[in-house]
């Protein structure tokens, strides 16, 4: 057996975007990974056939796909210069240029006459510019721009940015149809795409968004398109409902997921399903309240997709439910019904002749391409990971259930270091999730697995706020650092009692996000910990919102009416607050571009600390957002973990040297 | 005569680094030119002969900037390597001629090179201490801060575990270091016989301290010898005077981080301090404020026994002398700034706006006290253009303060008609505005528009007690803003009071906040490299930790004024329509100061924009690259013209 060591996530392979062929005899699907020396993910397609899975073709620099017919698939690559290339790939692996777009877009869908849907992200005067300019008008044109994004940016809108895209102000996203060479936009310029489906069939395409007016509204509106008609959208409005995602169904019927955000701005942590059958109105669909989408964290993913489809007249998604994700059936009328009862987590889905396919990590793996058994269980199709998860010294997560002061059960898991004999004492790291809305599960998780290897302890729980137990466990909101913080040292005390080989006196934690802002505020409150790691973190609730890319939905949805002023909520809530009581030696990690928490929190969180005297050290990696841990370029992941780590050795095992004082 | 432009600054020349040759018999400077095309300020190496008053481009534009000195009756130029790693040229200069030969090579990174007596130099280098997998040579794309400071505004990122150290280096010998391992030199000063130097600067681990200590080293032994400790005194410039170390220094115990700098002597041998001479002027301050200067120079030495200095008295930044202890006087009697001078062999030059002009190199008569302009870089452009000049507005406030303020009158002004007027605000708040050419008032006052400004409590130049607005910001410095604009209202009854606008920049950009928090008066405002919220600032300003402990004493975080006198706590007041410009490196005032304004605003029905500009810092208005610049001063006319002019 290999341990598993910090530079193991480098042989990885990370499965996207999984989709069955039109006879669903067939599935492709990307497999991306880690490349060290390019410093970028290397992302190929795969089809899956005949028991065997081959890769199609050379190119490792594909975004996405989808099935033009049994034979043939076509992806999409950066053509440069604000471009899109889009090529069709044979089984045979044989490249055709299919298309080049004068502008980024990405693949949605295929209709049934052949053309291809589309969303394109821009500006629509520049876009205007990009369609319609060729030779030498389109590279002044195109220099301009370079010039102007260089030079400066303007802001007039809000969210005026957000993680991962940058600056979104005056950017829209239309659904386009792609005729041989001629794009066609189907959606007025000013509207913004939030989400988009095409029936199965090719007929109908459902998408959500809304047109912006200086501020985003709350409402998202839902349309439904049909291809074959043409003519105007059909459009559906719930007041103060806010979507996240459609199905559309080739009846022309359309499944919507969705919460309501209500005038003061609270809103349910779960989602709720709608259902607006041919000619009908959109109205709710069942009673659940559901943690849409795999939830389950893993540093173990790359890419995304669908995991809310309509197939053979129901719609079929994916939910997070304690501590796994499964598939679930709803028929219209009917309440939905779990498809699979399976251990880990599942990250996408397609569904074709009943026949269920997923990317999923079960057994403790990486992921795979699975298939549904006639029973029900997991049936792996792929070896993308298998032979490597085989050599490698995996820890299985123990579940440890802890019961709050509250009375209510708080889940969560602790990793043994391997091989590890009883008596002699070891560190621990106590990891905590993002969100809050979130959760662990008995799934593979690199840091962990890593931190295992190297002889500590890892904990980590799913504390009241956390997802896939409902509207009352999941709501936080407002209530940060109370409840929550409490769970988690019980949880914290419980593994202690139940391993008692674990070290109290050498103790870690750390997390990123919400997970960040509660290592803020542990360290905060109390210095049971020895070392923190805090990550993407949130430390002032006031600067937090002013620059956050989801600042005022934070602000309205925290808020606790008739309570104090809003600043004074925000304040009294702020780790920084409570800086002065920190003595954890902490170690800030953030990302330039983190545009959802800012890297002014970790500066704050760093000049108080280092103010105090209290050992301090911060990170800042350039050119990364919020999504370092998990699709951060190689190197900066690497630094990551070499440094969260060193910190840890050289506060709970006292092995290395404090990382100054060279020259 | 011309109109004045938005891009006319591309013409303008600023000149910097003024340094005489030991002799006296030339004056060699910097000038700076504006390239569009070349997004830069190239640099010229220029002199003037003291005698005949002939002037020679020494060297070409270079778009990195010149470092050089004099060394005896040649110029030593330090032509490459100096921002990044590795060796440094260095060039020798015939004077006379321009002749230029290789001289030696210093392998290290100079950043600063003097003769050091016996052929040896004094060099000053910044040490890179930071372990080497966090280095950017070996590909570290990230930062790591283990130090505060942790940034500074202009060099970013690039403070924590870096020192200045200072070297002896003889060429073709290997360079010694003089300063300990972890000792940051701030500024030091050589002596006259080239045989030691005094050095302001400390040893720290963790958190450089405002208040450095005081230290000579002898270049020929080696020895360092430590004459203040740090934590003391916030020492701002040394120099040898007599057997004794001149100290430009205060101990900011009555007015903090304001307090004007006096001069002491400490003697060498015991490190005891006596008071020289009390002076109630910044020396070394912000001085006149201008958007029309881009380096510095040399802003006190000691020469012959006296001290020189500049500091702001009311709204003209002057040279300053004192001859002998506890005696203070004006060696310059004009108005309008001194930005840097330097004296040798009884010549005594310095780089000056005067009266209503651009820089220009000036000569200044010990005896008569008479300036005489020795170069013309910008006289072309003054005498082809419609300069407006300043009316003196003053008044006296609630206080029984006189405030100083100004007025200009639109270009083509005509008696009874009604205008539109902007009030600009500076920055500091420890600066002055004075009567020196200033491009965007100028600008603005070309355009139709009245252009008023003053120096409200808190300002500089007028002493220590007026100077002082320390826990404080937002409130007599408001009203002493707002009392100007009655005068003004009422004095020029051609203002039109409904279409007045605002701005300012820092400083001025807090108070630009607080105003439109606090009053409607105001038809529109532009917010520039502003404070909105002091919680903020202390935690992410470049000198934040020590900056804010001084305002709200102890930390923003515990002391309920400072969020008080944030003005994002009034946001829901705003109903004047905003204009935020803010640089997304600006290290003295974060970019999240503007993000938070807007966030807060945005929404609320008060026409709102923001222009961030990208790779900027806070000096974008002044130093920022030349189509930025333009970009700035074209956003803030649109806003005002938009909400201030009738026709738009």
């Amino acid at each position: 057996m290999k341990k598993i060591v910090l530079e193991s996530f480098l042989s990885y392979r990370f499965l996207s975007g999984a989709a069955c062929s039109p006879s669903g005899a067939r599935a492709a699907f990307l497999s991306h990974t880690p490349c060290l020396a390019a410093n970028r993910y290397q992302s190929s397609l795969w089809v899956y056939r005949d028991g065997g899975e081959t890769r199609l073709g050379s190119r490792d620099d594909i975004r996405e796909f989808l099935w033009l017919d049994e034979d043939t698939l076509l992806v999409s690559v950066d053509g440069g210069d604000l471009q899109t290339t889009l090529l069709s790939v044979n089984l045979g692996g044989v490249e055709q240029e299919f298309a080049r777009l004068p502008c980024r877009a990405s693949l949605a869908g295929r209709l049934r006459d052949g053309r291809i849907v589309l969303t394109v992200e821009e500006r629509p005067e520049r876009l205007e510019k990009l369609l319609h300019l060729d030779g030498r008008d389109r590279e002044d044109a195109l220099s301009d721009m370079v010039r102007e994004d260089n030079h400066f940016h303007i802001l007039d809108e809000y969210p005026f940015w957000f993680n991962g895209k940058g600056y979104q102000s005056g950017v829209r996203c239309g659904v386009c149809l792609l005729d041989h060479d001629q794009l066609e936009a189907i959606t007025p310029p000013d509207f913004r795409t939030e989400g988009l489906s095409v029936s199965e069939d090719g007929t109908y395409i459902a998408f959500f968004g809304n047109e912006i007016a200086t501020v985003e509204p709350d409402t998202h509106r839902v349309y439904v398109y049909n291809a074959s008609k043409g003519g105007s959208p059909r459009a559906y409005a719930e007041e103060g409902l806010r979507v996240s995602r459609v199905a559309a169904g080739p009846d022309g019927s359309v499944w919507a997921a969705g919460r309501f955000i209500r005038g003061s701005g609270a809103a349910e942590p779960c989602q709720r399903l709608f259902l607006a059958p041919p000619a009908g109105q959109l109205t709710q669909a069942g009673l659940g309240e559901w943690s849409l989408g795999n939830l389950i964290g893993s540093d173990c993913r790359y890419g995304s997709g669908s995991d809310f489809m309509v197939r053979e007249g129901a719609l079929w998604f994916i939910a997070t439910v304690d501590c796994a994700s499964q598939v679930f059936r709803c028929a219209p009328e009917r309440e939905p019904e779990a498809v699979t009862s399976w251990n880990g987590s599942i990250d996408s889905v397609d569904v074709r002749n009943g026949q269920l396919l997923a990317i999923a990590m079960e057994d403790m793996g990486l992921q795979e391409l699975y298939a549904a058994e006639m029973d029900g269980s997991p049936r792996a199709l792929t070896r993308q990971n298998s032979a490597l998860c085989r050599e490698l010294s995996i820890v299985t997560p123990k579940t440890l259930t802890a019961v709050n002061a509250q009375g209510t059960e708080i889940h969560g898991f602790v990793l043994e270091p391997p091989g590890h004999t009883a008596g002699v004492s070891c560190p621990g790291i106590l990891d905590i999730h993002g969100g809050p809305h979130t959760a662990y599960g008995g799934v593979f998780f690199h840091e962990m697995q890593a931190w295992a290897n190297r002889g500590y302890y890892v904990l980590c729980c799913n504390p009241t706020g956390s997802a896939g137990r409902g509207n009352a466990f999941g709501a936080i909101d407002g209530a940060w650092g109370s409840v929550d913080y409490e769970d988690i040292l019980a949880f914290t005390d419980a593994a202690l009692e139940a391993f008692p080989d674990m070290d109290s006196q050498r103790l870690g934690v750390t997390g990123g996000s919400y997970g960040g802002y509660m290592t803020n505020w542990i360290v905060t409150h109390t210095n049971r910990f020895k070392a923190a790691a805090t990550q993407r973190s949130i430390s002032n609730l006031i600067s937090f919102m002013g620059t956050s890319d989801c600042g005022r939905w934070f602000l309205r949805q925290n808020l606790v009416p008739g309570d104090s002023s809003p600043e004074a909520q925000l304040w009294d809530r702020s780790p920084i607050k409570y800086v002065d009581s920190a003595v954890t030696p902490t170690l800030i990690l953030h990302s330039e571009e983190d545009q959802r928490c800012w890297y002014a929190e970790g500066l704050q969180m760093f000049t108080a600390l280092r103010q105090n005297g209290v050992e301090a050290r911060m990170i800042l990696f350039k050119g990364e957002n919020h999504e370092l841990s998990r699709s951060g370029k190689p190197i900066n992941r690497l630094k990551r973990l070499r440094e969260i780590t060193r910190w840890m050795d050289r506060f709970l095992k006292q092995t290395d040297a404090a990382p100054y004082g060279h020259e | 005569m011309e109109n004045i432009a938005i891009k006319d600054f591309l013409q303008f020349k600023f000149l910097e680094s003024l340094r005489l040759s030991p002799d006296g018999r030339y004056a060699a400077f910097v000038k700076r030119d504006c390239d569009e095309d070349g997004d830069a300020y190239p640099a010229s190496l220029w002199r003037v002969d003291t005698a005949s008053g002939e002037l020679l481009q020494l060297r070409a534009p270079e778009k990195e900037g010149v470092l050089f000195a004099w060394d005896g009756g040649k110029i030593l130029l330090a032509a490459s390597g100096r921002s990044g790693g590795g060796d440094t040229a260095i060039l020798e200069i015939d004077p006379e001629t321009g002749d230029t030969a290789p001289a030696f090579t210093v392998p290290l990174p100079v950043r600063g090179i003097e003769p050091a007596g016996g052929g040896a130099y004094a060099l000053t280098v910044q040490r890179d201490l930071r372990p080497p997998e966090d280095r950017e040579e070996n590909g570290a794309d990230w930062y790591a801060l283990d130090e505060l400071p942790f940034s500074a505004n202009g060099p970013g990122y690039a403070t924590s575990l870096r020192r200045n150290a200072l070297y002896r280096f003889t060429p073709g010998e290997k360079p010694v270091r003089l300063t300990a391992d972890w000792y940051h030199v701030e500024g030091c000063t050589v002596n006259s016989a080239l045989q030691k130097a005094v050095c302001w600067g400390q040893s720290y681990r963790g958190v450089r301290s405002i208040r450095p200590g005081l230290a000579v080293v002898d270049f020929a032994t080696g020895d360092f010898r430590e004459l203040i400790p740090p934590d003391v005194w916030r020492v701002e410039h040394a120099d040898f005077l007599g057997n004794k170390v001149m100290m430009c220094a205060t101990k900011g115990e009555r007015y903090n981080i304001s307090e004007n700098p006096n001069f002491y002597l400490v003697d060498m041998d015991t490190g005891s301090v006596t008071e020289y001479c009390q002076v109630d002027v910044m020396a070394k301050g912000l001085g006149t404020a201008s958007d029309c200067r881009f380096g510095g120079g040399y802003d006190c030495m000691v020469r012959d026994g006296r001290i020189y200095f500049t500091a702001c008295e009311k709204e003209s930044c002057e040279l300053w002398e004192i001859p002998a202890q506890g005696v203070l006087r004006k060696a310059t009697q004009g108005n309008g700034s001194v930005d840097c001078f330097d004296i040798r062999g009884g010549e005594i030059w310095f780089v000056g706006m005067r009266e209503q002009g651009l820089q220009e190199l000036y000569r200044l008569d010990r005896e008569t006290g008479q300036e005489t302009c020795h170069t013309g870089f910008n006289s072309g452009y003054m005498a082809e253009h419609q300069i407006g000049e300043p009316e003196e507005c003053a008044f006296v406030n609630d206080n029984g303060d006189w405030v100083q303020g100004w007025v200009l009158r639109p270009a083509g002004y005509v008696e009874g008609r009604k205008y539109p007027a902007i009030l600009d605000i500076h920055g500091g708040p420890k600066v002055a505005y004075g009567r020196v050419f200033y491009h965007e008032m100028q600008f603005w006052a070309s355009r139709g528009y009245f252009v008023f400004f003053c120096n409200p409590r808190g300002s500089d130049g007028r002493g220590n007690a007026y100077g002082m607005l320390i826990g404080s910001y937002g409130t007599y410095d408001y009203d002493d803003i707002m009392a100007f604009t009655d005068v003004v209202l009422e004095r020029y009854p051609d203002i039109d009071p409904r279409r007045v606008g605002v701005t300012g920049g820092s400083y001025g950009g807090f108070m630009t906040n607080w105003i439109v928090t606090h009053t409607d008066r105001f038809a529109a405002a532009a917010t520039q490299r502003s404070i909105s919220s002091w919680t903020l600032h202390e935690g992410a300003c470049d000198s934040g930790y020590w900056v804010i402990p001084h305002m709200h004493p102890p930390t923003s975080r515990v002391n309920p004024l400072a969020w008080e006198q944030s003005p994002l706590r009034y946001v829901g007041k705003i109903k004047t329509p905003l204009l935020i410009i803010h640089s997304d490196h600006d290290m003295r005032c974060h970019t999240g100061e503007a993000l938070c304004l807007y966030t807060a605003l945005i929404g609320r029905g008060v026409p709102l924009r923001m222009c961030l500009f990208k790779d900027e810092n806070h000096e974008l208005s002044r130093r920022g690259r030349p189509q930025s610049r333009v970009k700035r001063l074209e956003e803030i006319t649109a806003w005002m013209d938009r909400y201030l002019k009738e026709e738009a």
